[in-house]
């Protein structure tokens, strides 16, 4: 009767089976020490510079990774600091590369930040159009749950009624895809120009 | 298609004439309605103008203050509207609700044909309301084949206007409800953190249940709806000891 091959065994021999290349297992190991080092980037433990002095000498596909890894990372919600760090760090990047299209990356970067103002201002201007009424007239402010004949009814703050307002929310959510596409068309154009 | 018909109807409803009074803070409440509606051959009968008329009545329960951890604990709420009290529990423990308890009096709903435009028989209706000194009636220009939603309309705007005008001013002025920082209608507790209404709740059926007119079975509910059981356990338990 053959033995039966246990779990570890039949997994110990398909990882057997996989041959990695120099380059490729080089190329990983590079990866892993981007996805260690960014983290530490974001929360403001290293510096750009430390940045730029970690990476300072790597291959251009690892460049190229790590300025994805951080144009990856940029989204209509960042805040004000976020872009800024993100920026600083990509064009750092673009800094160590033989072909650097810094002018053009920062440029884009630019149209970001302005396009995630532009999106701010207009939600604030709406949020705050919508709470002056919410104000004046205090039906506005009432959440209601019924089932059959029993209905719990609560004043609402301010805000959360606008958070219940259903103009608000459809607002909010063409508001919130309208930006998203245009900001996802930039990025993309960035993407273009690191490779 | 239903929420079409409901904003259809919501739309169109029209209350002529609301009652006088508002839904008592502290006891039952019962309204008189007319919901008025064009019969649907209306049309066809220009130069002799008819008006549908129901008749019945609404009465509400006392309304009743509550926290979203009671609202929790009441049976007969959809899942999707626990799962609001829930959150509402975690993140605002002492945001205030009001339930209303509400029923149309089915035995009363009469249908009568009036002679009349809709405007006239509602002007008329409204004159003997406002001669027999009337405040708990109010005539309502339905949409005919919804007019239950019609209905509707007033059930709600009924009781929007009574929590501003009624129950937050008189549940404020005995202390039960406060206003917090940012605008909520917020519970009032004591020092341990009792509801002040709750108190004055169970010290009512603590009292009944003590003269053995109310089943100790209901005050350990309304008790464990309140989630302050542990403060009255001895007081609880003291029922049982009298009886031996």
């Amino acid at each position: 009767m053959a033995k039966l091959k246990s779990a570890w065994e039949i997994a110990q021999q398909k990882v057997d089976s996989i041959k990695l290349s120099p380059e490729e297992i080089e190329a990983i190991k590079e990866e892993e020490r981007i996805k260690a080092l960014l983290p530490k980037f974001y929360k403001g433990e290293i510096t750009v510079n430390d940045l730029w002095q970690e990476l300072k000498g790597s291959k251009p596909t690892v460049l190229r990774e790590a300025q994805l890894v951080l144009i990856n990372s940029l989204n209509l919600k960042n805040s004000p600091d976020e872009l800024k760090v993100r920026k600083e760090g990509i064009l750092a990047i673009e800094n160590l590369k033989e072909n650097q299209k810094i002018p053009t990356i920062e440029s884009l970067i630019n149209q970001l930040i302005s396009l995630q103002k532009e999106y701010h201002k207009i939600k604030d201007s709406v949020a705050n159009k919508l709470k002056a009424e919410i104000k004046k007239d205090p039906k506005l402010r009432i959440k209601t749950v019924q089932q059959g004949e029993k209905i719990i009814i609560m004043r609402l703050s301010v805000e959360e009624a606008l958070q219940e307002n259903p103009q608000w929310k459809n607002f909010l959510s063409q508001h919130e895809e309208e930006y998203n596409q245009r900001f996802t068309s930039i990025i993309e154009r960035i993407k273009k120009e690191i490779e | 298609m239903l929420d079409r018909r409901i904003q259809y109807a919501f739309e169109q409803t029209e209350i002529l004439k609301r009652p006088s009074q508002l839904i008592a803070t502290f006891g039952s409440s019962v309204i008189h309605y007319y919901v008025l509606t064009e019969p649907v051959y209306s049309e066809f009968a220009k130069d002799r103008p008819e008006t549908v008329v129901r008749e019945g009545k609404v009465s509400w329960s006392q309304p009743k203050l509550l926290t979203p951890n009671y609202m929790f604990r009441i049976e007969g709420f959809s899942k999707e509207a626990k799962k609001l009290f829930e959150t509402l529990a975690y993140e605002y423990p002492e945001l205030a609700g009001i339930l209303y308890q509400f029923k149309v009096s089915k035995e009363l709903k009469e249908m009568s044909f009036v002679p009349g435009s809709l405007l006239t028989v509602a002007e008329n209706i409204g004159r003997e309301i406002d001669k027999k000194g009337d405040s708990l009636s109010t005539i309502i220009k339905g949409v005919p084949d919804l007019w239950d939603l019609s209905l509707s309309k007033f059930i709600l705007d009924m009781m929007i206007r009574s929590i501003y005008l009624a129950q937050i001013p008189d549940f404020r002025k005995k202390g039960f409800l406060g206003i917090d920082q940012i605008g909520q209608a917020i519970i009032t507790k004591d020092k341990s953190g009792i509801p002040l209404i709750a108190q004055e709740e169970i010290g009512k059926l603590f009292k009944l249940a003590e003269e053995g007119e109310l089943d100790p079975t209901k005050l350990k509910e309304e008790l464990d709806k309140w989630g302050v059981f542990e403060q009255y356990q001895d007081r609880f338990f003291n029922l049982f000891r009298r009886k031996r």
